[in-house]
Formats: C-alpha cells, sequence, structure tokens
C-alpha cells in the first residue's frame, strides 16, 4: 500500500517536473517561431495579433473580476489569486503587443515606460504566487524571508529602470531571474517534496508559463528581434493554465462537497445510534426498581435518586441537540452517571479526578461509555483500594485525557470488539476531532484510556444544512 | 416571605413543593397560569418572588416574568423547567431579577439554596468548627461530595486566611502516602471541593496551581470568631476526627484559660 503511494507520488513529481519545463519552453517556442519570418509581417497577421490580444486583456480582466467577487462571496482565500489575477491583467495590459494596438506608435514614451510597468507586473504575479502558496499550504514562511524576497524584488526593479535607457536592462532583469530560482528552491525545501495537489500543480506551472514567456522576451529584445505579436502568443500558456486552475478547483470542491455530504449523513447515523444505545430501557428500569425500593427506606435518598435519574436522561436527550460539549460539563454528566450506579449496585465505584485543565470540547457522550465499560468490566467496587481516575493533562502539544483503572483488565480486542458504546465514542472521536482513542488492558493490572487531543486539531467542522 | 408558585399543572406541584418550602417560614400560593388573577394578588401583597413554569397554555413564563417585574420592581423570579434552560435564553431585564432555575423533578437542596438566596441574597456560609466541621448555608449544610474535599476545606478554613499550599495540604491530610498517590488524591480533593463550592454558588476559594486562598467575605465561623475574642463555643473539641486537629487544641486551650 505505501510502496504504491511512493511510486505514484514520485511518478507525478516526476511528470510536473516534465511539466514545468516544457511550460518554460512554451513562451520561447511559440515567441521565436512567430519572429522566424523576419522583420516583415503580412496585414493579416498584424491584424490578428492585435484582436487576440484584446481578446487576452478580456480574459485576464475576466479572471480578475472572478477572483475578487468570489473573495467576497465565497472565500477570504481567493484574494491571493486576485492579485495574481490583478497583477497578469497589468502585465497584459502593458506588454508591447497590447500598447501598440491601442497607441499605434512603436517607439513612443508609452511603449518605454510600458515595458518598465510590465516588468514590475511580471514580478507582482510571481510574488503573489508564492504568497498564494505560503497561504494555501500553510508554509508559514518567516516574516523576514518575506520582506527579503520584496527587497529583492525591489532592488531588480530599480536596476531594470535605472539601466532601461543605457541598454543594459538584462542586469536588472538578471537579478529577478536569481531571485525567482532561489525562491523557487526555497518554496520546494520548504514543501519538503512537491505537493500532489491538483491547484498546486497548475498554478506551478502558471508560474512556469510566465518566467519562460518573459525571459524569452528580454532574450529576443537582446537579440534585436521585432517584439510583435511576441506577447499575445506568450500569454496563451498563461491563459490555458488559469482555465485548467478553475477546472481543477471545480473538479475537487465537486468531489469534496459530495464528500462532505456523505459525511454528514454518516455522522448523524453514528451520532443517532449513540443517542439511542446511552438511554438504555434496561439501565432506566433498574434504577426506577432501586429508586422503588429507596423511597420505603428513606424519603430523601429517593428524592435525591429521582433528580439523579433526571439528569441522568436530561443531558442525554440534550445530547441530539448539539455535537460538542465543554469537557467539564462531561465531567459532571460521568458523576451523575457514576452516582446511579452506585446507588444501584449498593457497592461505591472510587472515582478519583485528577484534573489539569477542562478548557476544551469533545464530543457530546464520547467520555461516558469509558466510564461504565470501566465499571462494568474492571470490578472495581469488588476491590479493597479499586479506583477509577479520569485525569487530564496539559502537554506541549495538546490535552492528554486518560480513564485509567486498576480492575481485572481484559482483553482489549475483545470487549472494544462487542462494546458499540466504545467503538461510537471512537468513531464520533476520529470523525470530528481526528483523534483515536487507545485502548490498553492487561489481565489483572486493569485498563488505560488515553485520548490525545492536539492544538492543532482542527476546529469541529459538520457541514451544517 | 411570601412566595408565588404558578403552573398549570398543579398536581404535580402541591405535595413536594409545599412539603420543602412549608418547612421554612416562607408563605407560599399556588396559581394556575390566569394572568390577572396573579397580577392581582401581586399588587395586594408584597411578594418577594415567584416560581414560574415556563411553557403554560395561556402565557409562557417568559413573558409572565416581565409583566410581573413590571408590577413589582423587586420581585426575584426562579423559573421552572422540565427540559433545560439557561440564563443566556433571557432577556436583560428578566435575568437581573432570576435567581435561578429549578428542573423537574424537583432536587430539594437546591431548592432549599434557592429559597435562602431569596430571603437572604448572597449566600453566606456559616462553619462549625468546634466539635465536628460542618459548613451551612443557611440551615442547610452542605454536602461535600467526598470526605477528603471537606476535610482540605476545614484545613483551608483552619488556616484562617493563609493560603494553603500543596505540600503543607497533602502533609496535613496524606501523612504516609507516596507523592505521586498523595498528589493525585489532593488534585481530586480539591477538584470536587470547587464542584462543590459551585453547586451551593459559593465560591470562596481561589485555585491556584499548587496553592488554595481563601476569601473571608461572607464567611462565619466560629473559630474565627473565637480568636477574636466573640461569643463562641469552644467545648475543648476542634475539627473532631481530623488527625491534624490536635496541634490546634494546646493553643485552643490557653485561649479558654485566659
Amino acid at each position: 500500500m505505501d510502496m504504491k503511494a511512493d511510486g505514484k507520488q514520485k511518478l507525478i513529481r516526476v511528470f510536473s517536473g516534465v511539466a514545468d519545463g516544457a511550460l518554460l519552453l512554451a513562451g520561447c517556442i511559440a515567441a521565436i517561431a512567430t519572429n522566424a519570418a523576419g522583420a516583415t509581417y503580412s496585414a493579416f497577421y498584424l491584424q490578428s495579433v492585435e484582436i487576440l490580444s484584446i481578446i487576452e486583456v478580456c480574459f485576464f480582466a475576466l479572471f480578475v473580476i472572478i477572483e475578487i467577487v468570489s473573495a467576497f462571496t465565497i472565500s477570504d482565500s481567493t484574494w491571493h489569486t486576485a492579485f495574481v489575477a490583478l497583477a497578469l491583467l497589468g502585465f497584459h495590459l502593458t506588454g508591447a503587443d497590447f500598447l501598440r494596438t491601442m497607441f499605434g506608435a512603436e517607439q513612443s514614451i508609452f511603449s518605454q515606460i510600458g515595458d518598465i510597468l510590465h516588468f514590475f507586473f511580471f514580478e507582482g504575479a510571481a510574488i503573489a504566487l508564492f504568497l498564494f502558496w505560503n497561504y494555501t499550504y500553510g508554509l508559514g514562511i518567516p516574516r523576514r524571508v518575506l520582506f527579503l524576497g520584496a527587497g529583492w524584488a525591489l532592488i531588480a526593479l530599480a536596476a531594470y529602470a535605472s539601466l532601461y535607457f543605457f541598454g543594459y536592462r538584462m542586469i536588472g532583469f538578471g537579478i529577478c531571474v536569481f531571485g525567482l530560482i532561489a525562491a523557487t528552491a526555497y518554496l520546494y525545501r520548504r514543501m519538503g517534496a512537491r505537493q500532489t495537489d491538483k491547484t498546486f500543480i497548475a498554478s506551478e506551472a502558471l508560474f512556469y508559463a510566465l518566467a519562460g514567456s518573459a525571459i524569452t522576451a528580454e532574450a529576443c529584445v537582446l537579440q534585436n528581434r521585432s517584439p510583435i505579436g511576441f506577447t499575445a502568443f506568450h500569454a496563451i500558456p498563461l491563459v490555458l493554465v488559469f482555465l485548467s486552475v478553475y477546472a481543477a478547483f471545480a473538479m475537487r470542491t465537486d468531489r469534496e462537497a459530495l464528500k462532505a455530504s456523505e459525511y454528514k449523513l454518516q455522522y448523524e447515523r453514528i451520532k443517532a445510534r449513540a443517542l439511542k444505545e446511552q438511554i438504555k430501557p434496561h439501565f432506566i428500569f433498574n434504577v426506577l426498581a432501586a429508586i422503588q425500593s429507596l423511597y420505603r427506606n428513606d424519603v430523601d435518598d429517593g428524592d435525591r435518586a429521582v433528580t439523579l435519574l433526571a439528569r441522568h436522561l436530561r443531558t442525554n436527550i440534550e445530547a441530539s441537540d448539539t455535537d460538542f460539549i465543554p469537557f467539564e460539563k462531561e465531567l459532571d454528566n460521568v458523576q451523575v452517571l457514576v452516582d446511579l450506579e452506585n446507588m444501584r449496585l449498593g457497592k461505591k465505584v472510587n472515582i478519583i479526578y485528577d484534573i489539569d485543565c477542562t478548557d476544551f470540547e469533545i464530543p457530546v457522550l464520547s467520555l461516558q461509555p469509558y466510564i461504565e465499560n470501566a465499571i462494568k468490566y474492571s470490578r472495581v467496587n469488588e476491590k479493597e483500594d479499586g479506583f477509577i481516575c479520569i485525569s487530564t493533562r496539559r502537554e506541549e502539544e495538546g490535552i492528554l485525557v486518560a480513564v485509567t483503572d486498576n480492575g481485572v483488565g481484559f482483553d482489549p480486542s475483545a470487549v472494544s470488539a462487542s462494546s458499540c458504546g466504545i467503538r461510537n465514542s471512537s468513531e464520533r472521536f476520529s470523525m470530528l476531532m481526528g483523534v483515536t482513542p487507545e485502548i490498553e488492558s492487561e489481565p489483572g493490572r486493569g485498563t488505560s484510556v488515553r485520548i490525545f487531543i492536539k492544538n492543532s486539531t482542527p476546529p469541529p467542522q459538520i457541514p451544517k444544512d | 416571605m411570601k412566595i408565588i408558585i404558578v403552573d398549570d399543572e398543579m398536581a404535580a406541584h402541591h405535595t413536594f413543593l409545599g412539603d420543602v418550602i412549608g418547612k421554612t417560614d416562607a408563605e407560599y400560593r399556588f396559581f394556575k397560569d390566569d394572568e390577572k388573577e396573579i397580577s392581582e394578588y401581586i399588587l395586594k401583597n408584597k411578594v418577594s418572588a415567584a416560581f414560574l413554569d415556563i411553557s403554560m397554555p395561556h402565557i409562557n413564563g417568559f413573558d409572565l416574568a416581565k409583566k410581573l417585574i413590571a408590577l413589582s420592581g423587586d420581585i426575584r423570579i426562579v423559573f421552572v423547567t422540565g427540559l433545560s434552560a439557561r440564563a443566556s435564553d433571557l432577556d436583560p431585564e428578566v435575568r437581573a431579577h432570576t435567581v435561578g432555575f429549578l428542573y423537574k423533578p424537583y432536587d430539594a437542596d437546591e431548592l432549599r439554596n434557592l429559597l435562602s438566596v431569596i430571603e437572604r441574597g448572597a449566600p453566606k456560609l456559616t462553619v462549625r468548627m468546634f466539635g465536628s466541621f460542618e459548613c451551612f448555608v443557611g440551615d442547610n449544610p452542605v454536602r461535600f461530595s467526598s470526605n477528603k474535599s471537606k476535610e482540605l476545606f476545614a484545613l483551608l478554613l483552619a488556616y484562617n486566611g493563609r493560603s494553603l499550599s500543596m505540600t503543607d495540604a497533602i502533609s496535613q491530610l496524606w501523612p504516609n502516602l507516596e507523592t505521586d498517590k498523595s498528589k493525585i488524591l489532593y488534585r481530586d480533593a480539591v477538584w470536587r471541593l470547587r464542584k462543590t463550592l459551585r453547586q451551593i454558588d459559593f465560591n470562596c476559594v481561589g485555585f491556584a496551581r499548587a496553592c488554595l486562598f481563601l476569601e473571608k467575605e461572607g464567611i462565619k465561623c466560629d473559630y474565627w470568631d473565637y480568636l477574636l475574642g466573640l461569643p463562641a463555643e469552644y467545648g475543648g473539641e476542634f475539627c473532631k476526627s481530623y488527625d491534624w486537629s490536635i496541634e490546634y487544641l494546646p493553643a485552643l486551650d490557653r485561649l479558654r484559660k485566659e
């Protein structure tokens, strides 16, 4: 299983690397091919370049609108891609082809300022992409590294702009490319291995298409090649990659929506079962019978028992309205259960509370089954110094909740399979919190249940209708 | 002290509530959910508190509470309910007048606590340390959830305002146990004490890491009175049955001779 997953990962990595290289070259080849004809262009060629560049500007503008609208309506996270799209729009608006289409003049001051702005937007798009990765994949790049990157980009821009009119702008461009290579290397190291997420591969492709076409553009200018049609053609891979990002995203959200609804259904089923199992008819009737005889001896004892039963029923009925419960409340519920059991069984179960912290939540009715189980199987109440200990400890990486007893112990595989309450609780722990309770038991030594709730446990999320 | 109880199902109330309230010096009267009759009674009598069922056919308890508060500015409200309700469900005006919630079936202790709060305002704790240790809210003895948590509270009171460290508490309460075990038992006792105090709504103990503090405000303790020279009956016994109490006896005896 692991071997297979490893192989697949490797394959995807290789393909993604090849695709990166191909995209890096795609802009170059497209541009060089279109310019190979030399300095003369047919009217048809010029016209189609104009139309193409206008269509592309429309595309980029559309991307910007989509991203900004979804930033407002769907998720804040698309602000990052909105900036990518915005930078690409600027990059294209200041491209030579679009400027020529609009202003006609080839050597106007517009086209020179346009070149500098073009470079500025190129850097902007690259930085926005890096920020997008940092955010989306939670890379946690330290602030000083981000500032270093921004500072480097500014130096490159200053060099490019100041040397532009002396014909040495390649130096500024070189500084920028060096920064991009360093940033890419840093990013990959930060990620450990390359992510195989579809959106990452698509946006990575965007980055390489962008970098590849810009490098080629500068190279062509250096060789005194006429740049007509160049920006218009090299924008094609960018548009395609953007579209593929949407496709990947749409596919992913579709699948996730389906998964979420299945998840919700499954969870509801498990919870309904927990509620049904928690209100055990035979337990209720046994308690009622115990109350009946308590009243014959002492009315106050009877009253107290009725109150306990009412509390127990109330918590269990209330549980249907909620998924999580503050830990302290669950402890109160446990105490009620223990009091009821003590009353019913006549022999007291000794519970020890070794509580370090209670400022966290757990799935409702999730601790009770372990206590019930301990009362039922451990036979701690038959032992002189028998106890069930509930403890919580705050540790560096999370909170450890443990239920231990010094009873007779059992074979965990035999009981956990037969105890629906425990299985159910454990299922909800793992669905809601990504936590697996570990049960260890040794015949004669007692049983311990350890539930480790990590700090990074994602906030509880049950899809709502 | 006059109390009214409003519920559409009368039979459910008479015996039990009457039994418990009848043992206090409160005067009580039952009403069905007839707003007119209740209003008339409230205008003619000085009613301290109203126990209102939340769901009744003619008017719900929350709305009724609002109307009663409008009629009598200092009336206190207790909501009676079969299911659960929280203070956060109430609007601020009603919340300010609400003393608490009483769940069906009734808990006699809880009912007695509520009555004592209505009668005396904030709960006061009366502590008896001479003889055997006992605490009372009003006339009701406080029920501690374990003997050791009760003993821990007694020790803290005997410290008379000084903070009690975990080491001290352990050496006095569990002198013969190994450290690890006694620490766990100490934490258990602290937890239970905290629960008990919360239950009677009298949070006089500050719980810090490895240390307990006592807020003496609102506590009447015979031992403290005796130390101050106020009248208190010391008959040669102090916190009977707690081993550590012996150390206190010589000083107390000396004080008695003087």
